[in-house]
């Protein structure tokens, strides 16, 4: 084992390397060192041999040979698929952008014909959803626009909605301007005589109003 | 037989002029039809043997090699020489063989899938059954080839048949190359055993 440390080389080493020696592919180097370690190793000499018989067992020109045989015909079919695709009129990409376009023009009149019946639907459904106290005077004509002809009892009773939404609106407007009088007076100096009149007139609307006594 | 080996040397004595240079530079240029022929001329032997390693398939190699190759030559232009042609060839040799095994088991699943009822679309004059050349010794190679792993038949016959360096090689199987080395001698080893006469060959 001393040649191997000696050449900074373990057995293991040098035995992967060794097809590699019988086959004539080492360097100088690494040859040097196994003439030199076989000279004192039986075991690298019985490796050797071993080696040797299978590599004269498995001619590799001969599997070579057969194998150049055997895919002999190849060149020609490549060249042959090649030529028939240079000379083809429609190729794979053609019939793929032919095909796509098709279906982008088939979708386009679809969509144009069914658009009109499609947007109609939407317009009812959403409103047949959203919450009546949100549905606006605007709202409720578009809707009535929509479904005049075959949903007339639905319009008839948003159109209701609507409008007992828009009293309660009509209602909280007159409050607020009323309080919004009031404070305003409020900070008018020396004039408690209107402000006490004003209370009283606020009460009396407020009261027409049918408010209880915890919005006074 | 002589005109035979003397056809198989001339051929690899003429492609072997050409060197991968030559070869792009020539698919790339007006001359693409000239130097697609030496391109597969030149590598078809391995390519074919590649192929009919993974796909265990005479058909199944021959349509892998021809699929290979015309991918080849219309993608020459991304080839950026980082590795050798001949390394970036097994790398599409695999991809090829790997998607035709999931066509394979894909039409295996569906049984009634129309392509089992279509005509090959290439025949081949070869039927390695019927030829008598060498059989018996190919066929003796192959049985040893399938006594041994993956790993060690890939570098047994990368580095010995092929001759390919270890750094080539690594690229290809993606294994160092003290790996290499020691599974190409494992391999040397379990074909001796093999190649005994009380052997299983």
């Amino acid at each position: 084992m001393e040649i191997y440390n000696i050449m900074n080389m373990n057995q293991q080493h040098l035995l992967d390397s060794l097809p590699d020696y019988v086959d004539g592919k080492v360097d100088e180097h690494l040859k040097d060192a196994i003439d030199n370690a076989k000279q004192l190793d039986t075991v690298l000499q019985s490796e050797i041999i071993t080696i040797q018989s299978v590599f004269n067992a498995l001619d590799k020109d001969q599997i070579r040979t057969h194998q150049e045989y055997i895919s002999r015909n190849i060149s020609v079919h490549v060249v042959q698929a090649l030529e028939t695709k240079k000379t083809r009129l429609f190729t794979s990409n053609h019939i793929i952008a032919f095909c796509t376009l098709s279906v982008i023009i088939c979708i386009s009149i679809l969509y144009s014909i069914y658009l009109p019946d499609k947007h109609n639907l939407t317009a009812v459904s959403s409103y047949t959803l959203s919450d009546s106290n949100n549905i606006s005077k605007n709202d409720a004509s578009e809707v009535q626009d929509v479904i005049y002809e075959t949903h007339d009892i639905f319009q008839l009773s948003l159109l209701e909605e609507s409008n007992a939404y828009q009293q309660e609106l009509l209602d909280d407007i007159i409050v607020d301007e009323v309080f919004a009088i009031y404070e305003r007076e409020l900070t008018l100096e020396n004039q408690s005589e209107t402000t006490t009149a004003l209370e009283n007139e606020i009460q009396n609307v407020l009261l027409l109003e049918g408010k209880d006594d915890e919005t006074l | 037989m002589y005109l035979r080996a003397f056809f198989i040397d001339f051929y690899r004595k003429r492609t072997s002029l050409q060197s991968d240079q030559d070869i792009i530079h020539g698919l790339l240029s007006d001359k693409r039809d000239y130097a697609a022929n030496i391109f597969v001329r030149k590598y078809q032997r391995f390519v074919f043997s590649v192929a009919q390693r993974y796909l265990k398939s005479y058909e199944d190699a021959c349509d892998a090699s021809q699929e290979v190759f015309i991918k080849a030559i219309r993608n020459i232009g991304n080839f950026r020489g980082e590795c050798s042609l001949q390394t970036w060839l097994y790398s599409i040799v695999i991809n090829v063989c790997h998607s035709m095994n999931k066509k394979k088991k894909l039409r295996s699943f569906v049984s009634f899938s129309p392509f089992d009822s279509m005509p090959e679309s290439i025949t081949y004059d070869y039927n390695p059954e019927n030829s008598t050349l060498d059989t018996e010794f190919q066929q003796i190679f192959d049985n040893l080839m399938k006594q041994l792993p993956e790993k060690q038949r890939e570098t047994f016959i990368l580095r010995y048949i092929d001759e390919l360096s270890y750094e080539e090689i690594s690229q290809m199987l993606g294994t160092s190359i003290g790996g290499l080395k020691a599974n190409y001698f494992q391999a040397v080893k379990k074909l001796a055993l093999l190649l005994k006469p009380d052997g299983d060959i």
